[in-house]
């Protein structure tokens, strides 16, 4: 009883003033007063912007093509000497720091858009398994098990082995291939939100399947979707660099942070900045992408409390 | 006390993660028998899958599979292990 008491009464010094609020204002104001999120989220739209800006750059400020070669000038030292090879020159003279620039553009879009589509078919996937069970499950269940049976570098390993390489299959593949974690989230999720009170409310004022599954369940899963996609679009980027590497990625003329990586890796003792440059964009975009799911997780989370 | 106690109910999330492991352990070994270029299963099946030779791209597969359904068991029979309310059936 004294306990009872004790919490009921008005706390001695009162909270700092704030109106109530949504789910989504009180995550995005917890989200504004968390500094290592918006210093990763910073970061990586610095990466996004030079990258999107490689043709201005390599234009105006290098004055070098990413394709462009000089035999004369291989193996250059990182210098601040000639701007074009502020990051040193490759084994045929191709300047690392506009090639890097516009690898960014190939592995953050290769990225986005493979998570983009991981997301709508691994949401939709797990929502309807989730939501309808029975055989439906039962079949997504089955595919999914079946792709995670077979190690996800073999798989695709053979599918490169069969289409032609490029950045387009690449995307198409791991678009289609990743969504199996995504699902299998989703849809736990949905079996446990379909037995709660409001759907049931939902269901007894006439709501269709649809609508309850799109403006019921999604609406309760989107915050740990979102943390999904940030730690997602890391992960591809790790395997867009593993199968650019292998050389069934991105395939040459074409730069990307992975295979700028195949080649540096005989050259290691000869040029250690063929290697450390794209390594370090690789290592700083993936870290600023999981920081940022970190932080989506803690401002989402309704449950935790506000420092 | 804590080996006892704790460990017993900290090891249930770990042993979640291990068949996952796994899993990205063979995936990883792939590249890095390419880094290595040490001869190992992953830089076989991908110089087959490179030269389009299918049936040992086929067979390496099925035997990484395996490898993997297998460590999948083992993960659950130490499930059975490690948490008490888990039984074999």
């Amino acid at each position: 009883m004294a306990t009872t008491t004790a919490t009921m009464r008005a706390p001695a010094t009162p909270i700092a003033a704030r109106p109530s609020q949504s789910l989504w204002s009180n995550a995005w104001w917890k989200l504004r007063h968390d500094r290592l999120t918006i210093f990763a989220f910073c970061v990586l739209v610095v990466f996004a912007l030079l990258s999107a800006a490689a043709p201005l750059f390599s234009e105006y400020v290098f004055h070098y093509r990413f394709e462009q070669q000089d035999l004369l000038h291989t193996y250059e030292k990182p210098q601040l000497a000639n701007l074009a090879y502020l990051l040193g020159s490759d084994e045929i003279g191709r300047s690392q720091v506009v090639r890097l620039l516009y690898g960014g553009q190939v592995s953050l879009a290769v990225g986005f858009v493979a998570a983009l589509m991981n997301l709508t078919v691994g949401v939709t996937i797990g929502l309807t398994a989730g939501y309808f069970r029975g055989l439906i499950d039962d079949a997504v269940t089955f595919v999914i098990t079946t792709l995670n049976g077979i190690p996800q570098l073999y798989l695709l390993l053979i599918i490169a082995a069969l289409w032609k390489p490029g950045t387009f299959t690449l995307i198409v593949v791991i678009g289609l291939l990743n969504w199996t974690g995504i699902t299998l989230f989703v849809r736990g999720q949905t079996f446990a939100l379909r037995e709660r009170e409001f759907v049931t409310a939902a269901r007894t004022i006439g709501a269709r399947d649809r609508r309850i599954m799109f403006r019921h369940i999604l609406p309760n899963v989107l915050p740990l979707i979102f943390v999904l996609a940030a730690i997602d679009i890391g992960a591809i980027i790790l395997l867009e660099s593993a199968l650019s590497f292998l050389g069934l990625g991105i395939v040459p003329p074409t730069p990307s942070w992975g295979n700028m990586l195949t080649n540096a890796v005989s050259y290691f003792v000869r040029a250690w900045w063929l290697v450390v440059s794209p390594g370090v964009m690789i290592f700083l975009t993936v870290l600023c992408l999981y920081l940022i799911g970190d932080g989506l997780r803690d401002a989402l989370d309704p449950r935790l409390k506000t420092h | 006390m804590v080996f006892v106690h704790a460990l017993r109910n900290a090891l249930i999330p770990v042993v979640t993660a291990l068949g996952g492991i796994l899993a990205a352990l063979v995936g990883g070994a792939l590249v890095i028998e390419q880094v290595f270029s040490w001869p190992g299963v992953g830089q076989f099946t991908f110089q087959a899958a490179i030269a389009k030779d299918y049936p040992i791209v086929q067979a390496s597969v099925m035997f990484t599979s395996t490898l993997l359904v297998i460590s999948y068991l083992l993960r659950d029979l130490a499930y059975a292990i490690v948490d008490p309310r888990v039984k074999v059936s």
